[in-house]
């Protein structure tokens, strides 16, 4: 009894430290983050710091140092949306169809493959993005490394992610749903489409959120693929410079306010995740309720 | 305008459901094959074991960016 007790006890214990530590050690991140960006955010200024359109963190001569991200942070929208237009479709679609349509045998094949996928790193989609798909854009016109075909290799990263997660949450919903409708005598495609897939809304929320998340975070594919151009892109086939493969490609050899620069971008960056991901909630909660 | 009946409607879904499953797995597949394609030819017991030979040559092997690669895993 007595040991039992004390078993008890002590676990208790030990969870409550792992919780606290974690918690701890996510804090002090946080705040070590917005310790090195201060600097820069005093001596550059909030607004010249987001809106300004140059960026030259080591300057040529006696020009001064320019630190605006607005090129930075149209790239990371850019080259985010572009890639979810293709993805989303593309997995949901292909989730439906593992979910429901195909035939027992190709969805014993393609499910191990696809949650196969997920797991490949970012690199080796960078390297095949810059070997097959750069020199394609090339032929179209402009120098190849492009929002174009970051857009294309995030699209190709993520696409797992949404369709393996959504593949679960339509399997997730209960057969009665189903059988239900199909009863009133919907025919299979109106179960799939009035009945499952909104009751699948919220997983599927999850699975585009989480593949948002991703892409506004790659920096490796991205560094290889995007051409990490500061100026502003006016074309898909630009070069653009997205804020995380902006932070991975100058940490090396940044100093003093440079260095701070490229943490205030990492606090901008990580906003801009939080403020995405509070929009996609607040969408769906409020889609479920009507 | 005629309406499309729901049947119709059922194909037409069918058909765009499977167009984008191929897709994907056209994607998926270009990109395991073409990485298999290219760099298994490549490995060998040589290419493991033996360091890399310097400077950009790219010749020889990964046996010293293995040491700091096996401990991070």
């Amino acid at each position: 009894m007595k040991r039992r007790y004390l078993i008890d006890r002590s676990s208790r214990g030990v969870l409550l430290i792992c919780a606290t530590v974690s918690v701890a050690v996510l804090l002090a991140i946080a705040v070590f983050i917005l310790k090195e960006s201060w600097p820069a955010f005093r001596q550059i200024g909030l607004l010249d710091f987001l809106l300004g359109t140059e960026w030259k963190p080591v300057p040529v001569g006696d020009e001064s140092p320019e630190y605006g991200i607005l090129a930075m942070i149209v790239g990371t929208v850019l080259v985010t949306a572009g890639a979810l237009i293709f993805a989303i479709p593309l997995g949901i679609g292909c989730a439906i169809l593992l979910a429901d349509a195909a035939p027992q045998r190709i969805r014993q094949i393609l499910r191990p493959a696809v949650e196969l996928l997920v797991g490949i790193p970012s690199v080796v989609y960078g390297l095949v993005g810059l070997v097959l798909i750069v020199p394609v854009i090339r032929q179209i016109g402009g120098p190849g490394l492009s929002l174009a075909a970051g857009v294309i290799v995030l699209a190709a990263m993520i696409l797992p992610t949404i369709i393996s997660i959504s593949e679960d949450s339509i399997r997730a919903v209960p057969k009665a749903y189903r059988e239900g409708a199909l009863a009133l005598g919907a025919t299979n495609w109106q179960t799939t489409w009035r009945v499952v897939l909104p009751a699948a809304r919220s997983g599927i929320a999850a699975s585009i959120v989480l593949g948002m998340g991703r892409a506004v975070g790659e920096a490796m594919a991205m560094v290889m693929v995007i051409g990490m151009a500061t100026a502003m892109p006016n074309s898909p086939l630009d070069p653009a410079r997205p804020m995380a493969p902006g932070i991975a490609l100058e940490t090396n050899y940044a100093s003093g306010v440079h260095l701070s620069a490229l943490f205030a971008i990492g606090v901008v960056l990580f906003l801009f995740i939080v403020i995405l991901n509070s929009i996609a909630i607040l969408v769906f909660k409020r889609g479920a309720r009507a | 305008m005629h309406r499309i009946s729901a049947k119709q409607t059922q194909r037409l879904a069918l058909a765009g459901i499977w167009g984008t499953g191929i897709v994907t797995v056209i994607i998926l597949l270009v990109i395991v094959i073409y990485v298999l394609v290219k760099g298994l030819p490549d490995i060998g017991w040589s290419f493991l074991t033996s360091p890399p030979r310097g400077g950009l040559s790219g010749e020889e092997g990964i046996a010293t960016a293995q040491v700091p690669a096996f401990p991070a895993t």
